[in-house]
C-alpha cells in the first residue's frame, strides 16, 4: 500500500491514477455512518461507559506488597534492636538495684558505672537510650529501694525522704532552714551527698558540722 | 476455571473512564482509618498496661475472632469486587496501605511514648531544664497563669544530674519579660516546672520559672528573622484599624487572629478580649469559622495570579510550574503554621507537577495523593481536626459540587448556583467533623457563606497585597489593610447577625456517635434526592450520547423567554413597520 502510494504522490497531476482512487475508497469506508453503529450491544457498551476508574493492575498490587514487605522488615529490625536495648537496660537496672547499698553514698556512683559499662558494650547509636535509662534508673529505683529497705540501726535522718517536721526537729535547723532544704531538694532532684547542704542558703560550714551526725543521704 | 473466565468477562464488560479516576480514594480512606485504629489500639494498650490490667483469655479470643471476621469480610468483598469487574487488586492495595499506615502510626506513637522527656513527665513533674528550638510563633497564652506560649522541639532535657537527648514537643509558657525574648527559630535553654499537659494537642508543658529561666543558646537564623519582620510589619500596619479589622484582617490574611498576637510596644491599645472571644464564637455559630484559618483559597488565588501573569508573558510551561511551586512555598511560609496550610501547599505542588509534565490535574487524585503522602509522613495528622476539615471540604467540593451545581442551575443563575453548590458540598462533607468538635449544627451557615462569598476573595487579595508590601512600607500596607477591613466588616456583620440569634445553632449529639449519625442522615437524604432526580429526570442511556438533553425546565423556559424578549426589542422597528 505504501509502496503504491509513493508513486501516487509523484504522479500527482494525473487524477485517474489507480492508487489515488483506492485511497479515497479506504477513507470513505472510515467516515460516515455505517450499519455496525446501530448495534444494540455497542449502544449499551457506550451507555455503560463512564464508570469511575477503580481498577488497579496487578503491577500496582505487587508494588504495594513490596513496599509493605520492605517497611515491615525495616520496622521489625528496628523493633528487635530496640527491645534488645531495653532488655540490656533492664538487666543493668536489676544489677544496680542488687548492688545498691542504701546506707552508703557511693551506691549511686556504682550503679551509674555498671550502667555505663553496659552502654559501652552496645552500639554507638544506642548509647543515647542507655543514658536515658541510667537517669530513669536513678529516678525510680533509688527512692524505691531507699525507703523500702530502711536500716533500722541507722538513726540518722535521710535527707531525701525527710519531711519538714523531721528536719525541724533536728537541733540547729529551724522551720525556715528546713523549708529551704526542701526547696533545694526539689530544685536539684535529690541529694547525693550531705555536703550539698552547703548550697542551701543559711547553712554554713559550722552548721553543717553540727548537723552532720544527724543526717545521711 | 469457570470462575476465572467469569471474572474476566466481568472485567471486559466494565468500561472505565480514565478521566474519572477514583482508584486512590478507597486507598486514602483505608489508610486514614488504619492510622486512627492504630492510635486507638496503642492508647488502649498503654491504658491497660498502666492500669495493671493483664491480657486475659477472653480478650485474646475476642481479638482472634475479630481478626478472623475482618479476614472473611475482606475475602467476601474482594470476591464481590472481582465479580462486578473491578478486580481483587484494589483490595490488595488497600490492605497493604492499611498495614503500612498502622506500622507508621505505631512507630510514631512508640517513639513519642519512649521519648526521655515524655517518660520523665510520666514519672515525676517538677523543676527541670530543657533545650530546644521554638518551631511556631509566640502566641498569647491559652492558660491564665502565663502571658504567652510557644511550641518547642526539644534537643535535650536535663534534671540537674543527667542530660539526655530528646525530640519531644513541648509547649512553653512564659511571663511578660520573657515573652518578648522568645523568637521563632531560635534555640533556648528553659528552666522551670515541667509536666504533662493539662489540655491541648501538645503532650508536655513547661512553665518558665526564675530569673535565669530562659537563656538564649542560639540566635534565630536569617530566614526566620525575615519572616518575623514581614509578619510583625503587617501587624503594625493593621494596628490602626478598627477593632474588627485588627482581629480579622490578620486572621483572614495569615491565619493569625489579632488577639492571639502578642501585644507589642507599638500597640497603643490592646484588643478588647471579650469582643474578640465573642466574635470568634459568633463566627463559629454562623458557620464561617473557616475564614479565620488559611486553607486552599489563598493558594488558588496566588497560583491563578502566577499562571495568568505567565500566560500573558508567554513563559514556558515548566518555568510557570517552578514559579508556582516557589510562590506558594513563600506564601505558606508567611502563613500561621497549620495542617490545612500544609495540605493546601502539597496539593498545589501536585498541580504544579502536573503542569510541569504537561498533564491534566485530577483534583480527586491530587487530594488522595496528598493525604496518603502526608499521613505516611506524619501519622499524627490523622487525628488533627484542621487536616480532617480541610481534606473533607476539598473532597466534598470535588465529588459533589458539580452535580449539585447542575441541579441548581435549572433554577438559579450559573454563578449563584456554583457558589451555592460549593458551599453546600463543603458543608455537607465537613459537618460530621464539626459536630465531633462541637455538638451543635450551625443553621445559618449556608446563607452566611453565600453572603460573605463576594467579599472573601477581594479582602484576601487586599490583605495579601498588604502583607507583601508591609516590610518595605508600613503606610502603604496600612492603606491596603484598611481596604481589606471593609471586606472583613461585611463578614463581621454577617457573623454578628446570623450567629447571634437564639436559634443560630441547634444541638446535636456530639462525639463519634453524633458524627456517624449525622453522616448517616446526610447519606440517606442525598441518596433519596438522587433517587428522586433519577426517577424524574431523563434516562441514563441518554447520557451515552454526546451533548446535554434539552428538556423543559424553569431555566430553559426563562432563557428562551429572555432570548425572545431581547430579540423582540432589538427588532422592534421591524414589527412597527
Amino acid at each position: 500500500m505504501t509502496t503504491d502510494a509513493t508513486p501516487a504522490y509523484q504522479s500527482h497531476p494525473s487524477p485517474d491514477d489507480d492508487s489515488t482512487i483506492e485511497r479515497s475508497e479506504s477513507l470513505s469506508r472510515l467516515t460516515g455512518v455505517n450499519g455496525a453503529d446501530t448495534s444494540v450491544d455497542e449502544f449499551e457498551r457506550r451507555a455503560r461507559h463512564g464508570k469511575p476508574r477503580l481498577r488497579f493492575t496487578a503491577t500496582h498490587a505487587l508494588a504495594a506488597i513490596l513496599i509493605m514487605t520492605f517497611v515491615t522488615c525495616m520496622s521489625l529490625t528496628l523493633l528487635i534492636q530496640q527491645s534488645i536495648n531495653y532488655a540490656a537496660i533492664d538487666g543493668a537496672r536489676h544489677t544496680q538495684e542488687q548492688t545498691a547499698d542504701p546506707g552508703s553514698s557511693d551506691a549511686d556512683e556504682d550503679g551509674s558505672d555498671s550502667n555505663g559499662q553496659t552502654g559501652s558494650d552496645d552500639a554507638d547509636k544506642t548509647a543515647d537510650d542507655v543514658e536515658t535509662s541510667t537517669e530513669a534508673g536513678d529516678g525510680t529505683s533509688e527512692p524505691q529501694s531507699a525507703p523500702t529497705v530502711p536500716d533500722p540501726a541507722d538513726p540518722r535522718l535521710d535527707l531525701n525522704t525527710a519531711t519538714l517536721e523531721q528536719l525541724d526537729a533536728i537541733p540547729g535547723i529551724g522551720p525556715v532552714t528546713a523549708q529551704k532544704i526542701l526547696d533545694h531538694r526539689q530544685r536539684i532532684g535529690r541529694f547525693t551527698s550531705v555536703d550539698q547542704l552547703l548550697d542551701v542558703s543559711g547553712i554554713g560550714a559550722k552548721t553543717l558540722e553540727k548537723i552532720r551526725p544527724k543526717v545521711r543521704v | 476455571m469457570g470462575r476465572k473466565t467469569g471474572a474476566r468477562r466481568a472485567r471486559e464488560s466494565r468500561v472505565e473512564c480514565g478521566s474519572r479516576d477514583r482508584r486512590l480514594l478507597p486507598v486514602a480512606i483505608t489508610l486514614w482509618a488504619a492510622c486512627l485504629f492504630a492510635r486507638f489500639l496503642f492508647d488502649a494498650l498503654v491504658a491497660s498496661t498502666m492500669g495493671g490490667v493483664t491480657l486475659d483469655g477472653a480478650t485474646i479470643v475476642i481479638s482472634v475472632a475479630a481478626a478472623a471476621a475482618i479476614g472473611i469480610a475482606i475475602w467476601l468483598l474482594s470476591t464481590r469486587l472481582a465479580r462486578i469487574g473491578i478486580g481483587r487488586e484494589i483490595v490488595m492495595v488497600c490492605v497493604m496501605t492499611a498495614l503500612l499506615g498502622m506500622i507508621a502510626t505505631w512507630s510514631v506513637k512508640a517513639i513519642a511514648w519512649h521519648d526521655p522527656a515524655a517518660a520523665k513527665a510520666r514519672e515525676t513533674s517538677g523543676y527541670m531544664h530543657i533545650e530546644g528550638t521554638v518551631i511556631e510563633p509566640v502566641q498569647v497564652s491559652s492558660n491564665r497563669e502565663a502571658d504567652c506560649q510557644a511550641e518547642m522541639r526539644l534537643q535535650a532535657i536535663d534534671d540537674g544530674i543527667i542530660r539526655v537527648g530528646s525530640h519531644a514537643r513541648v509547649r512553653v509558657f512564659a511571663l511578660d519579660d520573657d515573652c518578648t525574648r522568645i523568637h521563632r527559630g531560635a534555640v533556648y535553654r528553659v528552666s522551670g516546672a515541667f509536666g504533662e499537659a493539662r489540655f491541648g494537642s501538645t503532650p508536655l508543658w513547661m512553665s518558665v520559672q526564675g530569673e535565669d529561666g530562659l537563656r538564649l543558646l542560639q540566635e534565630q537564623p536569617w530566614p526566620e528573622r525575615c519572616r518575623e519582620h514581614v509578619q510583625e510589619s503587617f501587624f503594625r500596619a493593621t494596628s490602626g484599624l478598627s477593632e474588627q479589622g485588627r482581629v480579622l484582617v490578620p486572621g483572614l490574611t495569615m491565619g493569625f487572629l489579632g488577639q492571639d498576637h502578642l501585644p507589642s510596644a507599638y500597640d497603643a491599645r490592646p484588643i478588647n478580649d471579650t469582643y474578640a472571644t465573642q466574635l470568634e464564637e459568633r463566627f463559629r455559630a454562623a458557620g464561617i469559622m473557616h475564614l479565620m484559618a488559611v486553607s486552599g483559597g489563598h493558594f488558588v488565588i496566588i497560583a491563578g495570579l502566577v499562571r495568568r501573569a505567565c500566560a500573558r508573558l508567554l513563559v514556558p510551561r515548566r518555568i510557570v510550574a517552578i514559579l508556582w511551586v516557589v510562590s506558594t512555598a513563600v506564601l505558606a511560609a508567611l502563613m500561621a503554621p497549620g495542617d490545612s496550610v500544609s495540605r493546601a501547599l502539597v496539593m498545589g505542588w501536585i498541580g504544579a507537577a502536573a503542569l510541569y509534565l504537561g498533564r491534566r490535574t485530577q483534583a480527586l487524585s491530587a487530594l488522595c495523593v496528598t493525604v496518603i503522602v502526608m499521613l505516611l509522613g506524619d501519622p499524627s495528622l490523622a487525628w488533627s481536626y484542621g487536616f480532617a476539615l480541610s481534606s473533607a471540604a476539598v473532597l466534598g467540593i470535588v465529588m459533589m459540587s458539580e452535580p449539585i451545581a447542575e441541579v441548581m442551575a435549572l433554577l438559579l443563575p450559573d454563578r449563584l448556583a456554583d457558589a451555592l453548590a460549593m458551599t453546600l458540598a463543603a458543608q455537607t462533607a465537613t459537618l460530621p467533623i464539626q459536630v465531633m468538635m462541637e455538638p451543635q449544627l450551625p443553621v445559618w451557615s449556608i446563607p452566611a457563606n453565600l453572603l460573605v462569598a463576594p467579599v472573601v476573595d477581594f479582602a484576601t487579595i487586599m490583605g495579601l497585597a498588604g502583607l507583601a508590601v508591609a516590610w518595605m512600607n508600613v503606610e502603604m500596607a496600612s492603606m491596603l489593610a484598611w481596604v481589606a477591613s471593609w471586606g472583613t466588616r461585611v463578614m463581621e456583620r454577617v457573623a454578628m447577625w446570623l450567629g447571634g440569634g437564639d436559634h443560630a445553632v441547634v444541638p446535636w449529639a456530639g462525639g463519634v456517635g453524633g458524627a456517624l449519625l449525622l453522616a448517616g442522615v446526610e447519606a440517606a437524604s442525598s441518596s433519596a434526592v438522587i433517587a428522586i432526580a433519577r426517577m424524574l429526570g431523563p434516562s441514563q442511556a441518554v447520557h451515552a450520547l454526546p451533548g446535554i438533553p434539552f428538556t423543559a425546565n424553569p431555566r430553559n423556559r426563562i432563557r428562551i423567554w429572555w432570548d425572545d424578549t431581547i430579540r423582540m426589542i432589538r427588532h422592534l422597528d421591524q414589527y412597527l413597520d
